[in-house]
């Protein structure tokens, strides 16, 4: 009864013919007004399913579409968003900001080289909330069979986007996909507090149970039970992947153009150098086959292509939109984000950490007397320095290579650029995180108290 | 002439009348109601010299639910779909949910009633240049203000008239007015300060706000070198801010009906009744105090928005409720119903939070702690219901009941319980605060909220 799909109503006729047509409407007006524009037509059709009070599990549809207008007037850059019935009303809102815009350095592409990539799973594009309770029931079992006492909380959803472009100078462009995400809490209370496991991903990709990793490393290695204080001091640390995923946020902020304009990153001027560990390979991967952040061209209608952002430890370089090219004096790498109300960012896709060689107990070994980290849930970051005091949601002590008692407590702190320069090894298992694909990670001596 | 159009632009107003015809002619299921949104925005960042972002947002839509046979169902849309359609989709989704029905039918007042916002200085009739202006010159205060650090001014604006329509009755519309700035200056060893201002009103709220740079400007050059706190275990005196971020964060969400009902753990240590704070402390949540961005008319099922006291004297004495919640408890809704915006159901959520003032002025509390720590500036606030973790922009040293050496900034953290328990003594005066940002909890971006206390003094705090 739930059931929907690519073909469903916003993807059909109505809906979809008036977001087109929107599009054409608002790029003819914008072109009349101004040097050259731009227009991104959004269609949105998601299902999902919230785990309410109660353990309850509720539906909720959306239906919805956004336009975004960006324009060159008076050699100025103005923009515009928002829902997508009054082009003319974006357009009013884009000339005036384009009075106090900055200056445009670039012009709009007129045709895009699309790369080559899988972004559509079928299994995906039929799910429905019929599917999502299914699995969220499925996951509520698993986890209350194995702490009887916890509570599952959060929201699994599929989202069914329809992204079209178009430009005054030609282009004209679109795709569709589905995604699947998640974004769900285990909170198991123990005698001393809740422990918290988190899972939070996105992927084009069916999986029968999202947020399966909420379980995956205590019962085969810990037990909740039995407690001990962290001792302060440096000791090694191997971080899960959703740890590990929290601690790159800065090296995400900090491999933007946008961050190398503003002087703000610590990567100014080491282009080519040593940054990380030699072990520490993290590639930006839009051609991820069934990659949540998979795309053939960015939001501006550049194609994608696969990068290096650090090989080998060695810095391979920012990602660039148009904007923030031609203010560094470089092509665009392909890596334009946007939301549906703002205008076009640099941003990284789907990191893609290599894998190393040892198995998960190899490298518990590594960290003998020291600690693993599940994941964070509380703290403080900060994006620009990379500078980090964080709370883990659940963190064990390390003994002969198992994970031994849980920690009542244990927070982390220090430089994510500095954690990543002390790596001693890298799992051969990787997980799917956020949308990135990440191995659990061992780093030397981590600020633990 | 105007960025940003005024809130309702004329969709809003025949779509409203619309779905009442037919949630009074034909309503589908056993209840059902529409909430309808006719909004827009401006966000403009300056950073240093540029004008990094200038983004005129608009959005027009709205969320359909039905209750059919006890089971909720909802669909949200946008100004494009028939709201006739998201009605019968919400249906669809209520019959075919496997929730368990609700125990009781809901009990909305009804109400019928309008409210508008008239400020001073209407948003929308400020020139963008305007407020591009005054983002630079802040800028450029900050600047020539504290020699080679980073400066930065953000600026967000929001109109939006809200209404709500329901098949029992309820016609509620609101025409909401909310703007603010945060100003940010940061330097070399990870020195930051910043101030965030926001209110519910118009322009007038953000001029003549020079006297912040200045303030910010001390407190730039008083942390050149500090160094951080050691960690350890403190008293410590939390400033107004920090003390309704506590609240907010260490209490308020405990008082939010449906996390609780998701977690028995938690409500078996916050009973209704239990003493779990000193006699000196009371908690209120307020959506009438008006001029705050927490606060509202109505909330997002149409609902009056009024005061309830969280916390009595020590004792837990409210929830936060809304229809639904309030079915499954037996009580009357608070009016606590919240969403972000219209893509979002509501659900239970703080608006104006504070805890009520103690009878200290700030001296004396230094002179009853002693020796140890007071916390001023927020940047930062989170829990996960049983641990909170706040992070303050700088720490002063305090020994025998008087302030010493400024040092760095300061993350303290500790249990919900623990830190309740360990309250000593109250400043005598509430302050109530408001950023450009808000709470963000479980839905996609942040709803307004305020929140605010006297200055705390707590016993055995952990800093990191």
């Amino acid at each position: 009864m739930w059931r929907a799909s690519m073909s469903s109503e916003s993807f059909r006729g109505g809906a979809l013919d008036r977001l087109e047509s929107a599009e054409e409407r608002l790029l003819e007006m914008a072109d009349g007004v101004s040097a050259s524009a731009e227009v991104v037509g959004t269609a949105v059709d998601e299902e999902s399913v919230e785990v309410l009070y109660g353990g309850e599990i509720a539906p909720h549809r959306t239906l919805s579409s956004f336009l975004s207008l960006r324009i060159v007037r008076g050699g100025r850059l103005g923009g515009a968003g928002g829902t997508s019935s009054s082009p003319g009303k974006l357009l009013d809102m884009a000339i005036s900001t384009a009075r106090v815009g900055p200056e445009a350095g670039f012009r709009f592409p007129g045709s895009t080289t699309s790369a080559p990539v899988q972004i559509r799973d079928p299994r995906v594009e039929e799910m429905g909330c019929t599917d999502l309770a299914g699995a969220m029931e499925r996951l509520r079992d698993r986890t209350a069979g194995a702490y009887p006492y916890s509570s599952l909380e959060g929201s699994i959803s599929v989202r069914r986007l329809r992204v079209g472009i178009h430009n005054s100078r030609g282009l004209k462009a679109e795709y569709r996909k589905a995604l699947l995400e998640w974004d769900l809490q285990l909170l198991v209370p123990t005698s001393d507090g809740l422990v918290t496991f988190t899972s939070a991903a996105a992927t084009c990709r069916h999986t029968s149970l999202p947020g399966a990793s909420l379980l995956a490393d205590v019962p085969e290695h810990g037990q909740l039970s039995e407690t001990t204080g962290p001792v302060s001091g440096e000791v090694p640390v191997v971080f899960a992947p959703e740890a590990m995923s929290v601690l790159l946020q800065p090296v995400r902020v900090g491999v933007s153009g946008r961050s190398l304009l503003a002087g703000s990153s610590p990567l100014r001027n080491m282009e080519g150098g040593q940054v990380f560990s030699p072990a520490v390979t993290l590639l930006d991967r839009p051609l991820m086959e069934l990659g949540a952040g998979s795309a053939p061209f960015d939001a501006e209608g550049i194609g994608t292509r696969d990068k290096a952002l650090f090989d080998g430890g060695l810095f391979g370089g920012f990602v660039f939109d148009l904007a923030t090219a031609s203010m560094a004096g470089t092509e665009s790498t392909g890596n334009a984000g946007r939301e549906y109300d703002t205008p076009p960012y640099p941003v990284v896709t789907n990191l893609d950490m290599a894998a190393g060689d040892l198995d998960i107990s190899e490298l518990l070994e590594l960290a003998d007397g020291g600690y693993m980290v599940c994941g964070f849930q509380g703290g403080n970051s900060d994006a620009v320095t990379g500078n980090f005091t964080l709370d883990a949601g659940a963190a064990f002590a390390v003994r002969d290579g198992s994970l031994d008692a849980r920690l009542r407590r244990l927070t982390v702190s220090g430089n994510a650029y500095r954690l990543l320069s002390q790596v001693t090894g890298l799992s051969r298992q990787r997980r799917l995180s956020g949308r990135d694909v990440l191995p659990y990670v061992c780093v030397e001596a981590v600020d633990c108290g | 002439m105007s960025v940003v159009p005024a809130a309702s632009e004329g969709w809003l107003e025949p779509a409203l009348e619309s779905v009442h015809e037919r949630l009074q002619t034909r309503p589908p299921g056993d209840y059902a109601d529409v909430r309808l949104e006719e909004g827009s925005g401006l966000d403009m960042v300056q950073a240093g010299r540029d004008l990094e972002s200038c983004d005129p947002f608009r959005s027009t839509g709205g969320l359909a639910r039905v209750l059919a046979d006890g089971r909720w169902g909802t669909c949200a849309f946008t100004e494009e779909t028939d709201p006739a359609m998201a009605l019968d989709r919400a249906l669809e989704m209520a019959r075919g949910s496997g929730m368990p029905p609700l125990p009781r039918p809901l009990s909305p007042s009804c109400t019928v009633a309008s409210r508008h916002d008239d400020p001073l200085e209407p948003l929308a009739e400020v020139p963008v240049r305007d407020k591009a202006f005054h983002c630079r010159r802040y800028t450029e205060l900050m600047a020539s203000s504290a020699r080679g650090a980073s400066v930065l001014a953000h600026y967000r604006e929001h109109q939006r008239t809200r209404a709500v329509v329901g098949s029992l009755g309820t016609k509620v519309l609101e025409f909401e007015s909310l703007c603010g700035m945060a100003l940010q200056m940061s330097g070399p060893g990870g020195i930051s300060v910043s101030r965030s201002l926001a209110h519910r009103g118009g322009y007038e709220y953000l001029r003549h706000r020079e006297h912040l740079v200045e303030e910010m400007a001390d407190a730039y050059t008083t942390m050149q070198g500090a160094a951080a706190p050691r960690s350890g275990s403190y008293r410590i005196i939390l400033d107004q801010r920090l003390a309704g971020i506590l609240v907010h964060e260490a209490f308020g969400h405990l008082s939010e009906a449906d996390l609780l009902h998701s977690h028995p753990f938690l409500g078996d240590l916050f009973a209704l009744n239990a003493q779990v704070a000193p006699e000196t402390v009371t908690i209120c949540d307020d959506a009438t105090l008006s001029g705050n961005p927490g606060s509202y008319s109505f909330d997002d099922e149409g609902e009056p928005g009024g005061r309830t006291v969280l916390l009595d004297r020590g004792r837990v004495a409210g929830r936060l409720h809304t229809l639904s919640t309030a079915a499954s408890a037996g009580v009357s809704t608070t009016g606590n119903a919240r969403a972000v915006d219209f893509r979002n159901p509501p659900r239970a959520r703080m608006s104006c939070t504070f805890m009520q003032a103690g009878k200290h002025s700030l001296q004396e509390l230094m002179e009853l702690m002693g020796d140890g720590l007071y916390l001023e500036g927020a940047v930062s606030g989170s829990t996960n219901l049983h641990r909170f973790t706040i992070t303050a922009e700088r720490a002063t040293e305090v020994r025998g009941g008087s302030p010493g050496r400024v040092l760095g900034p300061a993350t303290v953290t500790g249990s919900v319980p623990s830190v309740l328990g360990s309250i000593t003594a109250l400043g005598d005066e509430v302050r109530m605060h408001s950023g450009i940002g808000g709470c963000s909890r479980g839905s996609r971006g942040h709803l307004p909220v305020s929140y605010g206390g006297p200055h705390m003094l707590v016993e055995g705090i952990d800093v990191l």
